[in-house]
């Protein structure tokens, strides 16, 4: 049917010109829609409504798409906030509880609640590496382990909660192993863990946070987070990772 | 909530990690449904339910009583505003039968940083909201609904929620009957 054609039209102009500007899609549909709209309107004559309607829809959906990637003011041409912002505690906790039961009802077993909770996590995670460097570091990063890890527990954790993490440890076993301790993380504030589920640890969110910012500085580590002293980080650095400081520190 | 001691704390967290968590959330409902209208129920229905658990903690908070017409609960719905989100929305536009206002933002911590791809104009990224009034006011014999008329992420000058009062609830009905 001739309405088809058009909408077919519409589409291919849609997927080619997205992120135009809005004169060109306006000239665009000028040309190659608006001719198939009205071309020989007087032979095939839609008086029939519901064909009119139909040529109403198209016309009207074409209008919502040269409106629809108007160029918005960016995000990047507004200035970077300083970061002092609060909402209350209550807030969080319940959009926190909401975002676990979401997980949770998605997952059948513990680990995997976990997994999807890290994954939030570095969700959270990629995104404050670059707010923190450029707002607190003046966009340089860390090459040292030990310092980057040092920033983590001080300058992330208290852009992210206010106060620094409690303990940074080395393992005595193990050289690729560190723990950041924390007694009372705000995320696990108000969990009650059930008895069946006794492992679960909702700071995994943090620790997928801990985790995406390390491997986004070019630390691949893996975090997981254990009830020990409160709740403590064990953060597992790749050998390639330990080696590389090593080299860094002979230097 | 667990309440500790008597006294009520007003702790705050940093609005970013807010921001950040909604964010991660809103991109893994992205992920699970294929449909935006699906994203934009899932969203209400979790405002809903912190809606109907916050009321607690601002009847506690403000010590306030019963409102005594819609203007009224007008400001109480702006007051939480200030009080959980630290930002104050403006009332207008009220409708000539004054049941129905808008809340005007200038700014929303749950929309910092965020930009809408062009396959999302239909995600309603702050429908939590909408989620949250509903069962806020629920809890308090009202039954309520809100909307997003004008919106910063598509394109508006403002960000302007709608909110139109359906009728009072007779008997207190439970959380999650109907």
């Amino acid at each position: 049917m001739v309405v088809a054609k058009r909408r077919r039209a519409l589409g291919m102009l849609g997927r080619v010109l997205n992120g135009v500007s809005c004169e060109v899609q306006e000239k665009a549909y000028g040309t190659m829609v608006r001719p198939l709209l009205e071309y020989a309107a007087a032979v095939w004559d839609p008086y029939v409504e519901v064909e009119v309607r139909e040529l109403e829809k198209v016309k009207r959906k074409a209008a919502r798409w040269v409106k629809a990637v108007r160029p918005r003011t960016s995000i990047l041409d507004k200035s970077l906030s300083r970061g002092r912002g609060e909402v209350n505690l209550s807030c969080y906790a319940l959009l926190f509880s909401e975002l676990v039961q979401y997980c949770q009802n998605r997952v059948s077993t513990v680990p995997d609640l976990q997994n999807k909770l890290a994954e939030m996590g570095q969700e959270v995670g990629v995104k404050f590496i670059d707010l923190l460097f450029v707002r607190e570091r003046n966009c340089k990063r860390e090459n040292k382990l030990l310092n980057m890890l040092l920033f983590i527990k001080s300058t992330l954790w208290k852009a992210l909660f206010g106060r620094e993490a409690d303990k940074l440890e080395h393992s005595n076993d193990d050289e690729r192993t560190y723990y950041i301790i924390e007694k009372d993380p705000v995320v696990n504030k108000f969990i009650s863990v059930p008895k069946d589920k006794g492992s679960l640890n909702c700071a995994m969110f943090t620790a997928g946070i801990i985790e995406a910012i390390l491997n986004g500085c070019g630390f691949s580590a893996k975090v997981t987070a254990h009830w020990h002293k409160g709740t403590t980080y064990m953060v597992k650095f790749e050998d390639a990772i330990i080696a590389r400081d090593k080299q860094l520190e002979d230097r | 909530m667990s309440r500790q001691g008597t006294r009520l704390d007003t702790k705050t967290v940093n609005s970013e990690l807010f921001t950040l968590t909604y964010g991660a959330l809103v991109t893994q409902l992205m992920k699970d449904y294929t449909n935006v209208e699906d994203v934009n129920k899932q969203l209400e229905r979790m405002g809903y339910n912190i809606g109907i658990r916050l009321i607690e903690d601002f009847l506690a908070r403000t010590g306030s009583g019963r409102c005594y017409d819609f203007k009224d609960t007008a400001e109480k719905i702006q007051m939480g505003f200030r009080l959980f989100l630290g930002v104050t929305p403006t009332i207008t536009n009220w409708s000539a039968a004054n049941d129905e206002f808008s809340l005007q933002f200038e700014s929303n911590p749950l929309t910092e940083f965020v930009e809408l791809p062009d396959h999302c104009l239909n995600l309603k990224y702050a429908n939590v909201l909408t989620g949250v009034i509903r069962g806020a006011c629920e809890m308090v014999q009202m039954e309520v609904t809100s909307w997003f008329a004008q919106d910063q992420l598509k394109g508006d000058s403002v960000t302007e929620l709608r909110v139109k009062f359906i009728k009072r609830l007779e008997d207190a009905i439970p959380a999650g009957e109907d």
